[in-house]
């Protein structure tokens, strides 16, 4: 409170205009130790029950104040302590879930789509899937496995749920070409290799072989 | 007031006394330390007053004074304790000079209210020893509200242009 809040309410209380509230107030400001004299006067006037009951509800006052930051403070620590935990199980948990949830999608029998299927239409026979359709399940839809994990849904569902591009189907006569023109390329390139190595073979053959005719040279001349 | 009639009162204020006490320092032993007082402190003001005075708020603001009063001396207690120095003065908060600087201002206090009207220092005390509000005087005196607030302006300007002479300010 200001000097002049002081004055402000000095002039109240001369007014008869105060409440006891004011009073009490008013009572811890003019006894502070640097009051002027006039306010000693209207300390003397106020008089000590005034400023004890003021003491008395300032301690009190603090009190509740205290008591009610050290609430908020548990209050904070405590949601701090169960974000972390909830943080901390949430980290524990995620890898379990993809050890577990992995294998089963691999493992589960995946829904034929047919490619010149123009529309969202999925063949809801299921078969035995086979290494390239495994693949295809298993590798495209990545984001399928961390719903299926929140939401812990049969990987059917999802398929059939979410709009997924899929792969076009793979015969086994195109996968068998593909790898034969895989092993065509790894023996052509074990050739070159060969090759190169031949080459600095023989160079550095016909390199011992120049210089083998040199030296002759030398011991003819001598 | 005589002291059956202050044994009554007593009786009737003890609890209240002591739910103050407790509410201050939350030990049944201080709250009782705390009525002892208070009973002690509000016989002597009984002494001087009538019964028709409300001694009711009277001992609240004189218990929350004992409180307050105590919680002091116990903190002083403790500091003197730790310096190692025994307790002398019964007020050591207030040096020789504040102690009869205060003396004095009660004493010109004492004698300014003496110079009111009677209706003037009865409605001045209401206020200074009771703690009233206006709408309390004006309900228990049957004076309507707009009097009483300017007799105690007027009171309260008399006793402290009267005071303001007695301490040459």
């Amino acid at each position: 409170m200001t000097q002049k809040d002081v004055n402000r309410l000095i002039d109240k209380y001369m007014e008869g205009e105060t409440t006891p509230q004011e009073e009490r107030q008013l009572a811890i400001e003019v006894n502070r130790p640097d009051a002027p004299a006039e306010w000693k006067i209207i300390a003397e006037m106020l008089g000590d029950l005034t400023l004890g009951e003021a003491l008395y509800d300032q301690t009190k006052a603090e009190r509740k104040r205290v008591r009610i930051r050290r609430y908020i403070g548990w209050s904070i620590a405590a949601v701090a302590a169960c974000l972390t935990l909830w943080f901390v199980l949430g980290k524990l948990s995620i890898p379990t879930l993809q050890q577990d949830t992995a294998p089963q999608i691999a493992q589960q029998p995946k829904p034929v789509v047919k490619p010149e299927a123009k529309e969202k239409e999925v063949s809801t026979v299921l078969t035995p899937a086979s290494p390239a359709e495994e693949q295809v399940a298993y590798n495209a839809p990545t984001k399928r496995i961390k719903k299926h994990r929140k939401n812990a849904r049969p990987v059917v569902e999802e398929v059939v749920e979410e709009e997924v591009p899929m792969l076009p189907e793979v015969s086994e006569e195109e996968l068998a070409q593909v790898e034969r023109n895989f092993q065509m390329w790894q023996l052509e390139q074990a050739f070159l290799v060969e090759q190169i190595e031949l080459d600095a073979a023989t160079a550095a053959l016909n390199k011992q072989y120049k210089e083998y005719l040199a030296e002759a040279r030398n011991t003819i001349e001598i | 007031m005589d002291r059956t009639a202050f044994e009554q009162t007593a009786a009737r204020l003890r609890p209240l006394i002591l739910r103050i006490g407790r509410d201050f320092f939350g030990s049944a032993d201080d709250a009782e330390d705390v009525a002892q007082e208070t009973l002690l402190q509000l016989w002597r003001y009984c002494q001087q007053l009538d019964e028709s005075r409300n001694i009711e708020a009277l001992a609240v603001r004189v218990a929350k004074n004992c409180c307050v009063n105590m919680k002091r001396r116990q903190h002083l207690t403790l500091v003197r304790e730790t310096d190692g120095m025994g307790e002398t003065n019964p007020s050591p908060h207030l040096s020789p000079h504040e102690e009869v600087e205060r003396e004095e201002g009660l004493k010109a206090l004492d004698e300014a209210i003496g110079q009111l009207q009677p209706r003037e220092r009865q409605l001045f005390e209401m206020r200074q020893q009771n703690g009233l509000s206006t709408e309390e005087i004006a309900q228990q005196t049957g004076i309507p509200k707009a009097s009483v607030q300017s007799m105690v302006a007027m009171a309260r300007k008399k006793v402290f242009n009267e005071m303001k002479r007695r301490m040459n300010l």
